[in-house]
């Protein structure tokens, strides 16, 4: 079911993918020295709420619920679609910021690249997570607007309490917590969403 | 032999109410659920195929909780609606991929035929589709998957007289074996009368008839009666519909009836008038 899924949902991101590889370009060259990673990651992981929404237009779940009645299984595939878009989007960061040290002959601030990342990966987490029970429960164009506070509030959150760690420090630290932080925000999302999804009559 | 039956299925909303619905769909036949707009129809498949919870009431297909069916007995089930769910991206090699990827019962040589005889364009995308090609595509998805039980709700409301009766010969042909049945809401009763085995007919969330469609041609009929008549219990009469200055009475059995009544008028009983009848009788009397 989740292998049907996913086909279904990158087939239809398929074209977006041409302007997500567009705008990482762009954004290594106008963020030369950092935040470029970050605005990818976001804009990455909110394709996955244009899957929602085109779900939501072509009556999707009903097919989905239809066919299969494993409710588990179709929220728990947003989750890992977020996962992937997000990841995709964190190594082509990663290749782009190795590229652009190479092209303007510096040295990569692993460090940096590392917690910009981390910084990505926890902001679309909390976001995401968010995303996915706010679609179900109020649709995508409502919930298109909550998103802009989910974004914001987490963001700004987040940013905050990295920029008061000492990278050189306690890096390991940073990402073992930023990956107890998303585990625990999907966690406890997917259990949402499943119940929203359960009660939710199409 | 019964492959889904729904025993007292009831579905509250704050304006309707899917009251007892008692249902059996049994192997080899078409059963045809017929109501007005609103009389719960798709309420009634929406609980079948769980994108509706249901209140109260046991759904069982092939004597098991539907809710408890493992993926492979799912399988057995197919599903169409009024309009194609999949992306509008989505291209008829897409939709073969989709469905090869979920269902382990996909059966591609199938799929393949009914894509050739139904002359589903490969490059197309379904936004470029007609209303009448994503019906086809809906329904060749469902066969394709190889199910015990079809359940089309509205499948082929919005078509034309041409693809309507294509897809009815197609669902003729998956019941032949005896082994197969369909469940079918339409609210086009000539669709209904070429193909329906059984016809359910639905009035305000409530199951009001049930009948053979042979029994219904053969024994049922209108009788059309005087303003003041009263029908007595014995005389068979279902259902009453108040004219002006006369009535209609839906009678079960229309030879009994004219042997009791040899001066009364009397018409065929179809699906259409017993429909207007169960529809328009109680808005008349109200």
């Amino acid at each position: 079911m989740i292998k049907a899924l996913l086909f279904k949902d990158i087939n239809v991101l398929k074209r977006y993918a041409r302007l997500l590889l567009v705008m990482a370009v762009v954004c290594s060259f106008l963020f030369k020295d950092q935040g470029s990673a970050l605005i990818v990651m976001i804009y990455s992981a909110s394709l996955m709420l244009t899957t929602m929404a085109i779900d939501e237009r072509e009556h999707f779940l009903r097919r989905a619920i239809s066919d299969s009645g494993r409710k588990k299984e179709i929220v728990g595939e947003k989750y890992i679609l977020l996962l992937m878009l997000v990841g995709i989007a964190g190594v082509l960061s990663v290749i782009l910021e190795y590229i652009m040290a190479l092209f303007y002959h510096r040295p990569l601030a692993w460090d940096g690249v590392a917690m910009e990342i981390m910084t990505g990966f926890a902001i679309t987490s909390f976001s995401g997570s968010t995303t996915i029970p706010l679609t179900l429960k109020f649709g995508s164009e409502k919930a298109r607007i909550i998103l802009l506070l989910c974004y914001m509030v987490p963001a700004v959150f987040v940013i905050w309490l990295f920029s008061s760690i000492d990278i050189t420090l306690s890096l390991p630290l940073i990402i073992i917590a930023t990956v107890l932080f998303s585990v625990l925000c999907n966690i406890v999302s997917f259990l949402i969403s499943l119940r929203l999804l359960a009660k939710k009559d199409f | 032999m019964t492959i889904l039956e729904t025993k007292n299925l009831c579905k509250n909303y704050s304006s309707f109410t899917l009251d007892d619905i008692n249902l059996k769909i049994n192997k080899g036949e078409i059963t045809a659920l017929v109501g007005e707009n609103g009389a719960g129809k798709s309420t009634t498949i929406g609980c079948i195929s769980s994108i509706i919870q249901k209140t109260s009431g046991t759904i069982t297909f092939q004597g098991k909780d539907i809710s408890l069916l493992s993926s492979k007995e799912r399988e057995r089930l197919a599903f169409a609606y009024d309009d194609t769910s999949f992306p509008l991206d989505f291209t008829i090699n897409d939709i073969e991929t989709y469905g090869r990827l979920l269902f382990s019962s996909w059966d591609t040589g199938k799929w393949n035929d009914l894509k050739e005889r139904l002359s589903l364009p490969e490059g197309k995308r379904l936004k470029e589709f007609s209303k009448g090609m994503k019906a086809k595509a809906e329904i060749a998805y469902c066969l394709s998957h190889t199910p015990d039980l079809i359940i089309l709700d509205e499948t082929t409301a919005s078509l034309d007289p041409v693809v309507r009766d294509e897809l009815l010969d197609l669902f003729q042909e998956f019941v032949m074996d005896e082994e197969k049945a369909i469940l079918f809401s339409s609210h086009i009763t000539s669709d209904l009368e070429k193909i329906a085995d059984r016809i359910v007919f639905i009035h305000k969330g409530k199951l009001v008839l049930s009948v053979d469609h042979n029994e219904l041609e053969e024994k049922w009929g209108i009788a059309h009666v005087d303003k003041d008549y009263t029908s007595l219990k014995e005389e068979g009469v279902y259902y009453e519909r108040k004219r002006p200055y006369s009535k209609d009475l839906l009678i079960s059995d229309k030879e009994r009836f004219k042997e009791l009544h040899k001066e009364v008028a009397m018409d065929d009983a179809t699906i259409e008038s017993i429909l207007l009848m169960i529809a328009r009788g109680e808005e008349e009397e109200e």
